[in-house]
């Protein structure tokens, strides 16, 4: 990762090296799954299982949220973990910016349901712990704190540095694993049910946050929801998986335009963030179809 | 309403001053019991009444002064420190290794269980044999004690490390060394440290015999060295200085890893 700031981060990957025919190139996915199957090892005294994720074709794009949606036990898990090389990968392939990439890439970043957070160090040496590693971009200590502070005041936990991460409530805590990832300045952002545990208040709180971050770094999103109305208040792009095996049902994309029309200014965050939200309202609030489109869709796969 | 020596008392008793009021009241009953003893049985046997609590504390005094308890008691700490960093430096890389490596622990769990189950006292005639006699039987005898504990303990430790820490470093392209020191030692600290307070107390156990073996110095050696020399009331103030300086050894490893987990590393 560049030393970049995050607002002036490139929007798009562009082809890298030898691929790309030049200029004219069209900017490559952050991400993306080629035809992905996958099935558990099975265990000794199991009955086989059956195949978990069956064809998968996924790409995702900087600036947009794109929400996996599906019931539970349909393997949207195990997909979030192959895409984030956290899950050995058997058939298919995953292309992290064109290049296939076979293990946890450095600009991606995984936040789970539980915040995970270690409790053996502050709010603030959680956040640095992705700063520390080996392969992390070499800072001073003073460039390091800064960028901590950053993160933390973006995800509105400014001030909390010192904390234990016991003393967060779960909300608190989500939003200092989603720093801990920002950080890092991700290019793309996988995200496990990452509100599923939060009250509603808190969720709604996290979702218009997770807007924010979006139109202020550009980065991508994947995230995965068995709620409709967190996949219709937060997507821009909602695919519906089916289980047994799990596959791609449906895809609805330009659920609402990605603000990515805009430069961004390093200080404009807040008008960006109105933008968002009102970007979000309107569509949701024209889309009454479309909830019923995604209502009537579920419904026929855990039917089937 | 609170009870203390049959008295009622009105208000409930501060928590520090019960902590500190009832062992004492224990430790002064204790003596008392061993003053009554010595002295019972000391009217049949009567060389025992120079094991006295008199003969005790004016001799830990006196050795006290002369600094000759303050060298062996010296000597004997230091075997315990040596002791103590073997088994350490044994212990944790490999209780790391076979709780990371199910196969592995599989493969060695009965032969560690077997060794286990040999006290480390039975190791001296083979110590001598290997190392000869002076200092490195010993530290052998201490290590082979106190690695047992540590063993296990990190290696049912590192198991129980919560999946999900190790999932947060590996999204984060962590290395599997890094996962190691940055992940699986510190959530375990709190284990070792707890293991460590059981090992030094091992160690202390089988001090006292294991320095009985061919060294010139230490609180095991001291007290041989006064049954030879008939010199009870000497033996009887190394007694106590052994149990002093364990019960210290405790409530220090005993603080320290309380300190250690109660309060975690802010920034
Ligand atoms: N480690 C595993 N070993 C074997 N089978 C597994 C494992 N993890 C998941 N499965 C199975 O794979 C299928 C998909 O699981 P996955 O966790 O990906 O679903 P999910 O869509 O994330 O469900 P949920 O919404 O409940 O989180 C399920 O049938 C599950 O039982
Ligand atoms: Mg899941």
């Amino acid at each position: 990762m560049s030393g970049v700031p995050a607002a002036q981060a490139p929007l798009t990957v562009r082809p890298v090296g030898e691929q790309g025919p030049g200029a004219s190139a069209a900017p490559l996915p952050l991400l993306e799954l080629q035809d992905l199957h996958f099935r558990y090892p099975r265990r000794p005294s199991q009955a086989p299982q059956g195949k978990v994720l069956q064809g998968i074709d996924l790409a995702l794009e900087a600036h947009e949220i794109t929400v996996l949606l599906g019931p539970s036990g349909c393997g949207k898990s195990t997909l979030l973990g192959l895409a984030a090389g956290l899950i050995p990968r058997q058939q298919g392939r995953v292309l992290v910016a064109g290049k296939r990439s076979d293990a946890p890439h450095p600009a991606v970043g995984v936040v789970f349901q539980q915040p995970a957070l270690l409790p053996w160090l502050s709010v603030h040496r959680n956040v640095e712990f992705g700063l520390t590693l080996r392969h992390s971009e070499r800072l001073s200590p003073g460039e390091r704190r800064q960028r901590v502070q950053e993160a933390l005041r973006l995800v509105g936990l400014e001030g909390h540095g010192p904390s234990h991460p016991s003393q967060l409530s779960g909300g608190m805590a989500q939003r200092a694993a989603l720093a801990r990832v920002l950080v890092r300045r991700p290019r793309l952002l996988l995200l496990d049910e990452p509100f599923s545990a939060l009250d509603a208040v808190t969720r709604s709180g996290m979702q218009q946050l997770l807007q924010t971050i979006v139109a202020r770094t550009g980065c991508g999103v994947l995230i995965v929801t068995h709620d409709v109305e967190e996949a219709i208040a937060l997507g821009h792009r909602i695919v519906l998986m089916e289980r047994h095996p799990g596959r791609l049902r449906r895809e609805w994309r330009g659920v609402r335009d990605p603000v990515i029309s805009e430069p961004l200014a390093a200080d404009s965050l807040a008008a960006d963030s109105t933008a968002t939200d009102s970007a979000a309202a309107d569509s949701t609030a024209s889309n009454p179809e479309l909830r019923a489109q995604i209502l009537q869709e579920l419904g026929a796969v855990l039917e089937g | 309403m609170t009870t203390v020596l049959g008295l009622r008392l009105r208000r409930p008793v501060p928590a520090l001053l019960q902590a500190s009021a009832l062992p004492a009241l224990g430790l002064l009953i204790g003596l008392g019991i061993w003053g009554l003893a010595v002295a019972v049985l000391g009217r049949s046997v009567p060389i025992l009444l120079e094991f006295s609590p008199q003969a005790g504390f004016a001799n830990l005094a006196s050795g006290l002064a002369s600094g000759v308890l303050v060298r062996h008691a010296g000597a004997s700490l230091l075997r315990v420190g040596v002791g103590l960093v073997l088994a350490v430096l044994v212990a944790v890389p490999l209780g790391l290794l076979l709780g990371l490596k199910r196969r592995l622990e599989l493969t060695t769990s009965a032969v560690f269980q077997f060794i286990r189950m040999i006290s480390p006292l039975s190791w001296m005639p083979i110590a001598v044999m290997v190392f000869g006699v002076g200092d490195l039987p010993v530290f052998f005898l201490l290590a082979i004690a106190a690695i047992w504990p540590i063993l296990l303990s990190i290696t049912t430790a590192v198991r129980t490390v919560d999946p999900l820490y190790i999932q947060v470093a590996r999204s984060f392209a962590a290395e599997p060394l890094e996962i190691v020191t940055r992940i699986v030692l510190p959530a375990i600290r709190p284990s070792l440290l707890a293991s460590l307070r059981v090992a030094v107390g091992l160690i202390w156990l089988v001090l006292v015999p294991a320095e009985m073996l061919g060294v010139s110095s230490g609180l095991g050696y001291l007290i041989l060295d006064c049954r030879d020399r008939l010199a009870y009331g000497e033996l009887t103030a190394a007694l106590l200085v052994i149990g002093l300086i364990g019960w210290a050894l405790d409530a220090l490893l005993r603080r320290f890893s309380f300190s250690a987990t109660a309060v975690p590393q802010l920034s």
